[in-house]
């Protein structure tokens, strides 16, 4: 007995193979190739015969591909993508919610994220040796003060940087190697992460700045 | 049995995009929908393929031109709907009057032989 959703799945994996990977995109196909099977099978086919006519009417993958490449993606939705990924806001190809996509491939990602996070950690390594003991004799000469939760517990992260970066290079590691629906979330998950440690890092060195200005005033009072 | 000759490649890939949005500006619709109205507009004269139309209609989505919907249908089923959106109404008139134009002159001519 002929199973039409089985003859889909092969047909999708033979899709995938030639070239033709977005899931959007399969999707559509789909629904078109279903479309055209019901079409048939109206018009008096087995429903084998149906799925085989209908196979041969949407072309074959390399065909297709030559097509979809052809037409490409403009570059406006192209720097829109890069400004959204930038801005670590999920894009609109992850966000649709039945339909994800893995659009960006895995490296261009994870170049992506090492670029964007490269500056803030390099700055935020040198405020650690170079601006935070200073800040926090600061605080100390201006009346004992600590330095604000915030800080501390970044402070506190980056004492253990080596452990948590470890755990979260394994984590990923594990993902990319068993998980199937983590391809789908990659680009979200490490968009977000990205933009959600720029973030922290800019935040401690705004809170430090202004830690500074606030306490530096009562040095001169000590001083006097 | 075709009567006369299929439309030639040329042509069919000039006035793709001005079909589809006569063929949105009606009402929304989804791919293999849009083939069929213009295959029997056109007496069978036009065929469109699947693999020519989608990247179409995602270069026009991409435009701005149309947008898309995922909608639910029978048992499970979904289906991609396209509809036309202002800048594509906008690009249709555009479009109409330049093909106008032509047959204009094609009528004129046909008149003076």
């Amino acid at each position: 007995m002929f199973d039409l959703d089985q003859g889909i799945a092969e047909w999708r994996r033979q899709m995938v193979a030639g070239g033709v990977k977005a899931p959007e995109v399969l999707d559509e196909l789909e629904s078109h190739l279903r479309d055209e099977v019901e079409q048939q099978e109206f018009a008096g086919s087995s429903p084998e015969e149906a799925f085989k006519v209908a196979v041969q009417q949407i072309g074959q993958a390399a065909a297709l591909e030559g097509e979809f490449d052809k037409v490409g993606r403009r570059s406006s939705a192209l720097i829109k993508d890069a400004v959204l990924t930038l801005a670590g806001i999920p894009n609109q190809y992850v966000d649709a919610s039945m339909n994800t996509s893995s659009f960006e491939p895995r490296w261009a990602t994870y170049l992506k994220a090492t670029a964007f996070l490269a500056p803030a950690l390099f700055l935020w390594a040198l405020s650690v040796v170079f601006v935070v003991p200073k800040v926090q004799q600061i605080c100390a000469e201006a009346g004992g003060h600590r330095l604000p939760g915030f800080v501390r517990v970044m402070l506190g992260l980056t004492e253990h940087s080596v452990l948590i970066s470890g755990a979260i290079i394994l984590l990923l590691i594990l993902l990319e190697w068993r998980s199937i629906t983590w391809p789908r979330y990659r680009r979200a998950t490490v968009g977000i992460g990205t933009f959600v440690l720029n973030s922290a890092v800019l935040i401690s060195i705004f809170v430090l700045v202004v830690v500074a200005l606030t306490f530096a005033p009562a040095l001169f009072h000590h001083g006097k | 049995m075709h009567v006369g000759a299929m439309v030639a490649k040329e042509l069919i890939a000039a006035s793709t995009e001005p079909l589809i949005l006569s063929l949105l500006a009606k009402g929304e619709s989804y791919g293999y929908a849009l083939i069929q109205e213009v295959k029997r507009l056109s007496g069978d004269k036009i065929e469109w393929t699947d693999g020519m139309l989608y990247p179409v209609l995602h270069r026009m989505e991409d435009n701005g031109w149309i947008k898309s919907r995922w909608v639910e249908i029978e048992n499970g089923r979904k289906r991609k709907y396209y509809s036309i959106k202002k800048d594509g109404h906008h690009a249709l008139k555009e479009k109409r009057e330049q093909w106008a134009v032509i047959s204009a002159v094609f009528r004129s001519l046909e008149q003076h032989v």
